[in-house]
């Protein structure tokens, strides 16, 4: 019976140890968990920076908080937008349009006289009630079609500011008058660079409490297995729509303290490539990590003064060329990189951790 | 002389291995049946020898090496798999299915089989300009083991044709399935939980349990060994 | 005066169509938008440009540039494609097309400035009167062009042994593979054929918008809303889904207030209310979510 053979296959023992062998492109593709300092170091570096960043506005010219304001505006919308896709997994294309919708609220609330710390808060609160608004459909969607909604959004967002000319002046834009209120002595630069420090810090301890709590699991069971999720008594819809109109929210403040900071906005600052940059800087600082929008951040405010000093074309082509080798080899981002090289280090170091 | 060497220390999907030490042979025009309950494995056999899962080992077709060979290449090495559940391109008519099965060969002898074909079964010739997924279950499975045939392949794999199908028609189709066995001299790997037909037609059988081949033998034994009944012909 | 607005619609549709159509063909290979689809069109347009600038006749050149785009398109799908396809990476897939629109738009703006170029129109100036209407040559060899590389297109598919490989593969990817059927070589075919369908679009629209590094991006947004609406896996849905956007855009375009901002807002429009009411579009298959 030629069936009949006997179990001739060989033991073969020849599957080494998957880490023996790997690539580097393996290497650099591997997930891993935030850096793990000592206490003292985490303290250290805490209150170094934090007393370099209160300081920093006192002892510069403008145009150096000017660039550092931003990459803290920037870090705020990347917080968030990473939430959305980082934890989420949806993608958009389209935060642009929250950010303009931040960035409006100011300037049209600013002719309406209402105080300007105020106005950061409508700033927030219309673009999560429109996230929401947008974020109830787009649970519908999956990845793809939310990619191409929110592309559509970013790409009609200019014209529709110029569309609601009455309330946006159209193609001719708003002054705004940000100036610090008359008890605080504080130039305008150093004012907003103290309420964009303190909108980045709060934006910061609260992402990572989200990404760290329950909420968070949440966000990332829904993105891993939206079924599974559900079973498990998670409410995918409610989550979604949150998670949406929460990351809007972000990126609503965030426009609104760059009304204040540049003290006009028109519709042509909120274009396509806005919202491209938020996703190169998500994806450059490094996907479902919070320290990656800082990263991110300066990513995108310190690269194109550099490009652009080589040629218009140089910041588009770094952009595109950054988003295509990251999205291959270091899909933690810069955070993923500096977790691998730092790693090991850093668990070395003594002390007590917590 | 055995067509197809299956000797494969493992396989499975990714990091999950579902086959451990998996040895048979497939003779020339020869009919083995492979039983065993639900997710025992035999699917992932029959994927394994076309290509769709990764195996350690050694999967040879007439000497020539299957193993990390593209599923496409293997077919054209002369393996047609009829897998489990719908094996038809639903949007596609059901002459349509047919020429595809030919692709790889001469065109005109392939429409000329396929209207053969159609002309045989007057149930596909029919329907043969509308879409296969608006077929019975038992049409689909039969149109989609002509799909196969019509690649002429040296090896047939088949995953539960009886799956879904009521008893009646299970038995006609395996009557048609023997037939068509013996006309084209096609070897066959029949997987199936349905034991009484499938021992029926084969020659060999053997039974896979977690994975791992437990009884094998001449297909007759196999119908008067005491546990291969209780399990699978249900006395 | 509406007809008018109906026939100039139907024109640019029909390049809206073309666009649409090379999504579609991506789509249906590979599952996924490419967002460098119109970055790749308005290559070929420049490259069209370039060849008639170095003497070649215009179709001449159209034809050339349907050929390097065909190839650039497939190496695209080759080496920055088809590996996260594999891999089933659809985020770091949607990450990378925008980094190739991104980067394209970038070399482009390198190699030929950010200066309007002028392309000749392929079918000559003048228009034809109609009656109450008048329709330009162009207008029309566009119409014409584009439905007849449609009904090419519709031929291969469903005439020829690798049209029907193609459907086979889409229609069920695993099956076609065990029948002897590449789909990996089906998936690189989808894409130079989208490669060199967009270039044909990039080229026949030059003349109307003039040529300049933003020229497509707007155009690629129509598409998308005419992909949308025609249903994202059916090439005919495309083609009439692009002459439905032309049409409304154009009546957008002139019968409403601030018209000429609110278009743009028309594609966002299109493509949430067809996503919401009808999302597999109008002539595309209804998608399972598998479990
Ligand atoms: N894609 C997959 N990924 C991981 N595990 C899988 C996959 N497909 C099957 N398995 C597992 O492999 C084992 C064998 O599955 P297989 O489909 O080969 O069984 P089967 O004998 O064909 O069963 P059935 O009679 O139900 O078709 C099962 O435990 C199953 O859970
Ligand atoms: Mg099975």
């Amino acid at each position: 019976m030629s069936v009949v053979t006997p179990p001739q296959a060989a033991r073969r023992a020849d599957r080494a140890a998957d880490g023996a062998r790997a690539s580097v492109a393996e290497w650099l593709r591997r997930p891993r968990p935030p850096l793990a300092p000592p206490r003292w170091l985490a303290i250290l570096a805490t209150a170094l920076g934090g007393i370099a960043l209160l300081g920093i506005p006192l002892v510069n010219p403008s145009y150096i908080n000017l660039t550092v304001t931003l990459v803290m505006i920037w870090t705020v919308v990347g917080l968030g937008l990473n939430l959305l896709v980082g934890f989420g997994g949806q993608v958009s294309l389209g935060h642009s349009a929250f950010f303009a919708i931040g960035a409006y609220a100011v300037a049209v609330g600013g002719e309406l006289g209402i105080p300007h710390p105020a106005t950061l808060l409508v700033a927030g609160m219309l673009p999560f009630a429109v996230g929401y608004v947008i974020g109830l459909p787009a649970l519908r969607l999956h990845g793809l079609q939310l990619g191409l909604v929110t592309l559509a959004l970013a790409m009609a967002t200019p014209a529709a500011i110029r569309a609601f000319e009455p309330l946006t002046h159209g193609s001719r834009g708003i002054a705004i008058d940000a100036d610090p209120p008359s008890w605080v002595p504080l130039a305008h630069d150093q004012w907003i660079y103290y309420l964009a420090l303190a909108a980045a810090v709060v934006a910061y301890l609260a992402t990572r409490r989200l990404a760290r709590g329950r909420l968070g699991r949440s966000f990332v069971a829904v993105r891993d297995a939206e079924l599974v999720a559900e079973t498990l008594g998670v409410n995918v819809w409610q989550t979604k729509t949150r998670l949406f109109a929460t990351s809007a929210a972000y990126a609503g403040v965030a426009g609104g303290l760059y009304a204040m900071l540049l003290e006009f906005v028109g519709p042509e600052n909120f274009n396509l490539a806005l919202s491209i940059s938020f996703v190169t800087l998500i994806v450059v600082g490094g996907l479902a990590t919070v320290p990656g929008a800082v990263l991110g951040a300066l990513f995108v405010q310190y690269v194109p003064t550099f490009t652009s000093s080589v040629s218009p074309a140089a910041t588009g082509a770094a952009y595109g060329v950054v988003l295509i080798v990251f999205a291959f080899f270091l899909p933690f981002g810069l955070v993923g990189l500096a977790r691998g090289a730092l790693g090991k280090v850093v668990d070395r170091l003594p002390g007590r951790r917590g | 002389m055995s067509l197809l060497h299956v000797d494969i220390a493992s396989a499975g999907y990714g990091p999950v291995t579902v086959l451990h030490d998996i040895a048979f042979e497939v003779k020339t025009s020869g009919r083995l049946v492979a039983l065993g309950a639900n997710g025992a494995g035999k699917t992932t056999v029959l994927r394994t020898i076309s290509g769709l899962t990764q195996a350690q080992g050694s999967i040879t077709l007439d000497g020539v090496e299957l193993v990390g060979l593209t599923p496409h290449r293997i077919a054209a090495a002369g393996v047609s798999h009829v897998p489990q559940g719908r094996g038809t391109f639903g949007d596609l008519t059901v002459k349509e299915n047919l020429l595809i099965g030919g692709n790889r060969r001469p065109w005109r002898t392939v429409l000329a089989e396929a209207d053969a074909w159609m002309e045989r079964f007057p149930r596909l010739g029919e329907r043969s300009s509308r879409p296969a997924s608006g077929l019975s279950g038992g049409e689909q499975q039969l149109l989609a083991i002509a799909r196969a045939l019509m690649a002429a392949p040296r090896l047939l794999l088949l995953d539960e044709p009886s799956l879904g199908l009521a008893p009646k028609i299970t038995t006609d189709l395996f009557a048609t399935l023997d037939e068509l066995g013996r006309e084209s001299d096609t070897a066959m790997l029949l997987v199936e939980q349905n034991a009484q037909v499938a021992l029926g037609i084969a020659e060999d059988a053997l039974v896979i349990e977690s994975g791992r081949i437990t009884v094998r033998g001449p297909a007759a034994d196999l119908r008067d060994n005491d546990d291969v009944r209780r399990a699978y012909l249900g006395v | 005066m509406l007809l008018q607005q109906v026939a100039d619609g139907i024109a640019t549709g029909a390049i809206y169509g073309a666009l649409a159509l090379a999504i579609v063909l991506v789509y249906r290979a590979s599952r996924t938008l490419n967002f460098a689809q119109g970055e790749l069109a308005l290559l070929g347009a420049y490259v069209s440009w370039q060849l008639t600038v170095w003497g070649l006749p215009l179709w001449a050149a159209l034809v050339l540039s349907m050929a390097i785009l065909a190839a650039l398109s497939a190496a695209m799908e080759r080496t920055l494609v088809r590996p996260l396809v594999k891999r089933h990476q659809a985020l770091p897939l949607i990450i990378v097309t925008l980094g190739m629109m991104i980067a394209l738009n970038a070399v482009i703006g390198w190699a030929w400035t950010y200066q309007t170029k002028e392309v000749p129109a392929l079918f000559g100036g003048g228009a034809l009167d109609l009656g109450e209407i008048a329709v330009s040559r162009q207008d029309i060899g566009i119409a014409v062009t584009v439905l007849a590389v449609a009904l090419g297109l519709g031929v291969l598919f469903e005439f020829t042994r690798m049209g029907l490989r193609m459907r086979a593969a889409v229609s069920a990817p695993e099956s076609a593979e065990l029948s002897g059927i590449s789909t990996g070589r089906t998936m690189t075919i989808g894409w130079a054929i989208a490669g060199a369908v967009g270039a044909l679009a990039g080229t026949l629209i030059a003349p109307e918008l003039f040529l300049h590094p933003g020229m497509m991006a707007p155009v690629l947004i129509y598409a998308f809303a005419a992909a949308t609406l025609g249903g994202l896996d059916s090439p005919v849905g495309a083609l009439l889904g692009g002459v439905a956007v032309g049409v409304v855009e154009n009546l957008a375009g002139s019968y409403l207030p601030h018209g000429s901002d609110f278009k743009q807002v028309v594609a966002l429009l299109i493509i949430v209310i067809v996503l919401l009411v009808r999302p597999q579009g109008m002539l595309g298959r209804r998608e399972v979510v598998r479990v």
